[in-house]
């Protein structure tokens, strides 16, 4: 049975995917960068949950959004991790 | 320096077409007007010498469309250093209230573009109390409504686009892009079943004004709503569509009242299109994407009966919002219109109505969540709102634009004069006033 992966290694792939969906420099982002304060939209958001679909299963439009999961990039990581334990 | 032709992407190129269908069908062109609200108004001389600056650094502002030896249409800009009033003009009516002012500026709004000459129009409109609107009419080829934001935004804090730094110096140069054809037939493929899968049932839509009556005009009607209750929608926008998304919920109440006119008139039947533009700009790059068109579309459906039942509208534009995004629509588009370059124009106004039985959409609809204008002083006149006046091209002569500034929302309906009775504009206005307002009250 595989293990999920941890919520860091969550963390960083999706702050990489952010940083080359956004172009800007992965060390430009950290796990405390709130999604907003990138100026993200509807668009670009779906475009991380896409990647999260593509890379972990998880489809978060059915799993639930909400506001504090969706808050920074470490509340999200800990969100999908927590999602592939079930 | 900035004399280099600028090779049209696929995008700028559906820009035009539209243009051209919007010139043949309603007399006027594709084009749009951003409205300004100060408290005072600006300073005007130094405004025009700003315009004269922006021109004489800019003639693509004054250029025109051309086709290179491989049929690769490009924007060729004017000629610098001729003679040239700064297009700009001052009306004063210090007996006008707001409404009058307003009804002006969408007047002026009805003027096409010379193919030749400026792309731009300001108009500075002095009404009472010495309150001013600023409208800045723009040809939609040479600036999208995004990039006509920070345009003012510019020239709102005396600089021209001359005076950025280097590294954000619009790019006014592109590649002719005849590369990569598999991935552009492929694009191609995936929008042509898109629409295939639009056009059935057919499209609802209102029907055109008659020929006869060209030219057709503009009408607008405004609602605003004040910063309490528009950052009330917006954080009830976000409950309902989901965290940073405000599209679904906003549509959703939109849809409602247009399908109520539809019913209305027995129209209610088949699919409701409803194409909606999106920024394809990342944020770092604003400024470099300042001219020209950097957007793509969305395609929103739902049948009669989904509005008529009970279903969760905003649920089923969301999920719609989910899947184009992961069937990289936007990007497919951008790439299929690629192939439509070469074709003439003549020859693309008539494809253009071959798709969804020529019907287009059902009502265009826009919602800009941050403002491209980032200052609040323009010209030391204090900016108290900013919205959006466009003409939408005919079919289906019908849109509807939401913007905030500032916490407050402003709903511009924008519809052909001839599309919707003075009843059905009135019940329009009501409808999306009392569904929005509820929706800000909700505690």
């Amino acid at each position: 049975m595989s293990t999920s992966p941890d919520s860091q290694r969550i963390e960083n792939e999706l702050i990489s995917q952010a940083a080359s969906m956004l172009g800007m420099k992965e060390e430009d982002i950290t796990p405390n960068t709130e999604l907003s304060s990138l100026g993200l939209d509807s668009i670009r958001l779906m475009e991380i949950l896409i990647f999260i679909e593509q890379q972990y299963g998880i489809r978060m439009m059915e799993a639930g959004l909400d506001a504090e999961s969706l808050k920074t990039f470490r509340s999200l990581a800990a969100r999908v991790a927590e999602l592939l334990t079930r | 320096m900035f004399h280099k032709k600028r090779y049209l992407t696929g995008i700028d190129w559906t820009i035009n077409v539209l243009d051209s269908i919007t010139r043949k069908v309603s007399g006027h062109g594709n084009s749009s007007q951003v409205v300004l609200c100060l408290n005072s108004p600006p300073d005007i001389e130094r405004l025009k010498r700003l315009l004269m600056d922006s021109f004489q650094h800019f003639p693509l502002l004054r250029g025109s469309i051309k086709r290179a030896w491989n049929l690769c249409p490009y924007w060729r800009p004017g000629e610098r250093g001729s003679f040239f009033e700064p297009p700009l003009t001052v009306h004063e009516k210090p007996e006008s209230d707001f409404a009058e002012a307003l009804s002006l500026l969408v007047q002026q709004l009805q003027k096409p573009f010379a193919n030749t000459g400026a792309h731009l129009h300001f108009n500075v409109i002095k009404y009472r109390d010495n309150q001013t609107l600023l409208g800045m009419h723009f040809d939609h080829r040479v600036l999208d409504a995004y990039g006509a934001e920070l345009l003012l935004d510019i020239l709102g804090r005396g600089m021209t686009p001359a005076d950025l730094t280097q590294n954000n110096l619009p790019d006014l140069t592109e590649p002719s892009h005849l590369n990569r054809w598999p991935r552009r037939f492929i694009a191609g493929r995936e929008i042509n079943r898109l629409q295939v899968s639009l056009s059935k049932p057919a499209v609802a839509s209102l029907p055109a004004p008659p020929k006869s009556e060209l030219p057709v005009s503009t009408r607008i009607e405004l609602l605003t709503f004040p910063p309490d209750i528009g950052r009330a929608i917006r954080l009830q926008a976000e409950k309902e569509s989901g965290p940073l998304m405000l599209i679904p919920a906003l549509l959703a109440r939109v849809l409602q009242p247009l399908h109520s006119i539809f019913s209305q008139r027995g129209e209610a039947r088949g699919n409701y299109v409803i194409p909606v533009s999106i920024n394809q700009r990342l944020p770092h790059e604003s400024w470099r994407k300042l001219f020209f068109n950097h957007l793509s579309f969305i395609f929103f459906c739902l049948t009669a009966e989904e509005l008529e039942g009970d279903a969760d509208i905003t649920e089923k534009i969301r999920q719609q919002l989910y899947e184009q995004m992961k069937r990289r629509i936007p990007e497919n588009i951008y790439h299929a219109s690629m192939l439509t370059r070469i074709a003439p124009l003549a020859l693309m106004r008539r494809l253009a109505k071959i798709p969804l039985g020529g019907k287009v959409a059902t009502c265009y609809f826009a919602c800009l969540k941050e403002s491209g204008l980032g200052c609040r002083q323009f010209l030391g006149s204090q900016v108290n709102n900013l919205f959006h006046t466009p003409h939408v091209p005919i079919p289906p002569g019908l849109g509807v634009f939401l913007n905030f500034f500032d916490g407050k929302l402003n709903l511009t309906l924008s519809h052909a004069a001839g599309i919707l009775s003075e009843d059905e504009v009135s019940l329009l206005k009501n409808e999306l006033y009392s569904r929005l307002e509820k929706m800000g009250n909700n505690p």
